[in-house]
C-alpha cells in the first residue's frame, strides 16, 4: 500500500510541479513582450496591411530585402510577409515585374537597388515599399 | 460570431454521437465522452463539407451555408429522434477516488488553461508552422476568392502546400461565414482540440478503468507542458493527437462491448479525420489497420476479423475517399514522393542519417513534455511500483495501441532517413512533435495496464470464531 501511496503522490506532484514551474515562465514571457518590441506577426500583419489592401486578389510579387542573404532572420521575414500579403504569391527573386520591398529603413541602399533594376513604384510606409524591375 | 459557428460545427457532431450512441440529456460520462468526442466529429464534417463545396461550387456563401445547415439540421434531427436505447457507458468500478485525485486534476487543468491563454496572448497567430502553413492556407482560402486554388501553388513548396485541409478548412469556414478575419478562431479551435485531447483520454480511461487511473491519466497528461504550449501554439500535432487518442480510445471501447458495431465505424471517422488533418495521419491510418489485423489475430477473435475491418473502413472510407480527391485533383506532390528513387536510395543507403536519427529517438524521450524529471524515468518507477495486470479481455485493445504506434514510430524514422535535406534538422526540429501525437496514446496503454493504485487498508470483517475468541479472552 504505501509503495502505491508512493508512486502516485510521485507521479502527481511531478505533474502538478512542472505545470506550475512552466506556468511562471509563460506568464513572465508574456509580461515581457507586451512591454517591449516584439517581432512577429502582428508586427508585419499591420505594417503590410496597406500593400495587401491596395493589391488585386491574385498577384505574383518579387521580394527584396536589406537583410543578409542565407540568415535564419532574412529566411522568417519572407515567410512573413508572404503570410501578410496572402493570396498574392511572393517569390523570393527580384525577377518579377513588380517586386515588393522588406526594409528595415526608409532610405534604402540605391545602388543595391539599381543593380537589381529596381525602380521606386509606391512607398506604403514602415519601409514597405513596391518597385518594378525595369528589365522584366 | 465565430464562437457560435464553432458551437454549430460542435453541434453537428453532437448531433451524430448522440444518433450513435443514445442517452438522455444530462450529466454523464458517456454524454462527457460524446461531447469530446463530438469536437473533432464535428470539426472534421465541416471541414470536408467546406473543401467540397469549394472544390464544385467554388467560394459561394449561400450554398456552403445551405450545405453546412443541411448538415447541421440532419445531425440535429438524427440525434433528437435516435432511439433511446444502445449500449451505456458508466464508470468502470473500483475503490473510492480520493478527494485529492480530483483536486489535483482541477489543479493541473486550471493550470493548463490559464498557460494556454499566455500563449496566445503572447502569440496570437500561433508559432512558425501554425502561420507560415496552416493560417496562411486558411488566409489563401479565405481572401482568394475564386482564385482559392492558389493556396496549392508550388510556388509554395516550402509550406507544404500538399497537406491536408482540416485545420485551414475550418478556420476559413468560420471567417467565411464571420465576414472577417480574427486570430480567434484558430485560438478557439486549437483550445478545443487541445483540452478535447484531455477530456477523451480520461473519459475512456474512466469507463474502462474507472476514475482513479482516469484522473491520474489526465493530471499527468496535463503536466505536461509539450500539449499545452504546443496546442496554443496551433500546431497540427495536437488535433492529430487528439483523433489517434480518439480512435485507439474507441477500439479500446469496441472491445469491452464487442456486440456493439458503431465503435470500430467511430473509430474509423476519426482516423480518416487524423488523415484529413496531417500527412502523418495517413501513416496512422495503415498503421492503425495493420495493429488491428495483427492484433484481432493474435488476441481476439479471429472470425470477427473481417467484421471489424469492415466496420472500421465504413467510418474512414468518407474522408478517405475526400483526401484523395484533394491530392489526386488539387494537391501538388509531396516533398518525398516528388524526389527520385535514386535520391531516396542514397538516402536510405547513408548509415550516418540512420545514426542521427537513431539517437534523436532514444534523446527525445527523455526531455519530451518538459517534465521536471525525465516521464520515462517516472513512468518507470510507476511500473516498478504498481506493475501491469492486463485482463484477457483488454489484451486485442492494448496490443492495437502499441502496435499502432510502434508501426507509426518506425514508418516515420524510415520518412527522417529518406527524406531531403538534412535529416539532423528534421528529427531535431520535429520528433518532439511526432512524439507528442503518440503521447495521449500511450498513456492510455499505461494506465489500462498498471494496476489500480490501493490506497486504503482493506477493512477485514471479523469472522464468529474471531469475534467468540475475543469476547472469551476479555
Amino acid at each position: 500500500m504505501s509503495r502505491h501511496r508512493f508512486a502516485v503522490f510521485a507521479l502527481i506532484s511531478i505533474a502538478l510541479a512542472s505545470s506550475l514551474w512552466f506556468l511562471l515562465d509563460v506568464i513572465t514571457a508574456y509580461s515581457y513582450l507586451k512591454n517591449t518590441y516584439a517581432f512577429g506577426v502582428p508586427n508585419f500583419d499591420s505594417r503590410f496591411e496597406v500593400l495587401h489592401k491596395s493589391m488585386p486578389p491574385r498577384s505574383v510579387l518579387g521580394y527584396v530585402s536589406d537583410n543578409p542573404a542565407n540568415n535564419a532572420q532574412s529566411q522568417a521575414e519572407f515567410y512573413l510577409t508572404q503570410y501578410a500579403l496572402a493570396p498574392a504569391i511572393i517569390k523570393a527573386s527580384t525577377e518579377e515585374h513588380f517586386v515588393v520591398a522588406n526594409f528595415h529603413t526608409n532610405t534604402p541602399n540605391a545602388a543595391m537597388l539599381k543593380a537589381k533594376h529596381l525602380m521606386l513604384v509606391q512607398d506604403f510606409g514602415n519601409d514597405v515599399f513596391i518597385y518594378r524591375n525595369t528589365t522584366r | 460570431m465565430i464562437l457560435l459557428y464553432l458551437a454549430l460545427v460542435w453541434l453537428i457532431g453532437c448531433g451524430l454521437l448522440r444518433w450513435l450512441f443514445p442517452r438522455p440529456l444530462g450529466w454523464s460520462l458517456q454524454n462527457g465522452l460524446l461531447l469530446f468526442l463530438a469536437a473533432g466529429a464535428g470539426i472534421g464534417i465541416a471541414s470536408t463539407l467546406y473543401f467540397l463545396t469549394l472544390a464544385f461550387v467554388g467560394p459561394k456563401i449561400l450554398v456552403l451555408a445551405a450545405v453546412e445547415g443541411i448538415a447541421l439540421v440532419a445531425a440535429l434531427a438524427l440525434g433528437i429522434l435516435a432511439r433511446k436505447r444502445g449500449t451505456l457507458l458508466e464508470w468502470a468500478p473500483g475503490p473510492p477516488t480520493p478527494w485529492y485525485f480530483t483536486a489535483a486534476l482541477g489543479v493541473a487543468l486550471a493550470s493548463a488553461v490559464i498557460m494556454f491563454i499566455f500563449c496566445t496572448l503572447t502569440k496570437p497567430h500561433g508559432e512558425w508552422d501554425a502561420w507560415a502553413i496552416w493560417n496562411m492556407r486558411a488566409r489563401f482560402l479565405f481572401r482568394g476568392g475564386e482564385f482559392w486554388r492558389d493556396a496549392f501553388s508550388n510556388q509554395l513548396d516550402w509550406s507544404h502546400p500538399d497537406y491536408p485541409l482540416l485545420i485551414p478548412g475550418i478556420i476559413a469556414l468560420c471567417w467565411t461565414f464571420a465576414r472577417g478575419e480574427s486570430t480567434l478562431a484558430p485560438a478557439a479551435v486549437a483550445f478545443l482540440f487541445t483540452f478535447g485531447v484531455v477530456g477523451v483520454l480520461v473519459s475512456t480511461l474512466g469507463i474502462l478503468r474507472g476514475k482513479t487511473q482516469a484522473f491520474i491519466a489526465g493530471t499527468l497528461l496535463l503536466g505536461g507542458v509539450s500539449l499545452i504550449v504546443h496546442g496554443a501554439n496551433q500546431y497540427a500535432d495536437v488535433p492529430v493527437s487528439y483523433f489517434v487518442v480518439a480512435t485507439l480510445g474507441l477500439l479500446c471501447l469496441q472491445d469491452r462491448n464487442p456486440e456493439d458495431p458503431r465503435f470500430s465505424i467511430l473509430a474509423g471517422l476519426m482516423a480518416g479525420f487524423a488523415a484529413w488533418t496531417k500527412n502523418e495521419g495517413e501513416l496512422f491510418l495503415v498503421a492503425v489497420i495493420a495493429a488491428r489485423a495483427w492484433a484481432i489475430s493474435r488476441y481476439g477473435n479471429p472470425a470477427a476479423l473481417k467484421r471489424q475491418l469492415l466496420r472500421l473502413a465504413a467510418g474512414f472510407a468518407a474522408p478517405l475517399a475526400v483526401i484523395t480527391f484533394f491530392k489526386l485533383r488539387f494537391a501538388p506532390a509531396n516533398d518525398l514522393l516528388a524526389r527520385r528513387p535514386q535520391q531516396i536510395f542514397t538516402h536510405l543507403a547513408d548509415i550516418a542519417r540512420w545514426i542521427t536519427v537513431l539517437e534523436e529517438y532514444i534523446r527525445e524521450p527523455f526531455r519530451f513534455g518538459y517534465y521536471l524529471v525525465p516521464i520515462v524515468l517516472v513512468l518507470g518507477l510507476y511500473w516498478y511500483l504498481l506493475r501491469f495486470k492486463v485482463e484477457q479481455q483488454d489484451r486485442p485493445a492494448i496490443a492495437t495501441i502499441l502496435v499502432t504506434l510502434g508501426l507509426t514510430l518506425a514508418g516515420e524514422f524510415m520518412i527522417y532517413v529518406a527524406l531531403p535535406g538534412d535529416a539532423s534538422w528534421q528529427v531535431t526540429t520535429s520528433f518532439e512533435r511526432l512524439l507528442l501525437q503518440l503521447w495521449p496514446s500511450a498513456l492510455l496503454a499505461f494506465f489500462m495496464a498498471a494496476n489500480t493504485p490501493q490506497l486504503f487498508r482493506e477493512k477485514v470483517k471479523p469472522t464468529k470464531k474471531a469475534a467468540k475468541s475475543a469476547t472469551r479472552a476479555t
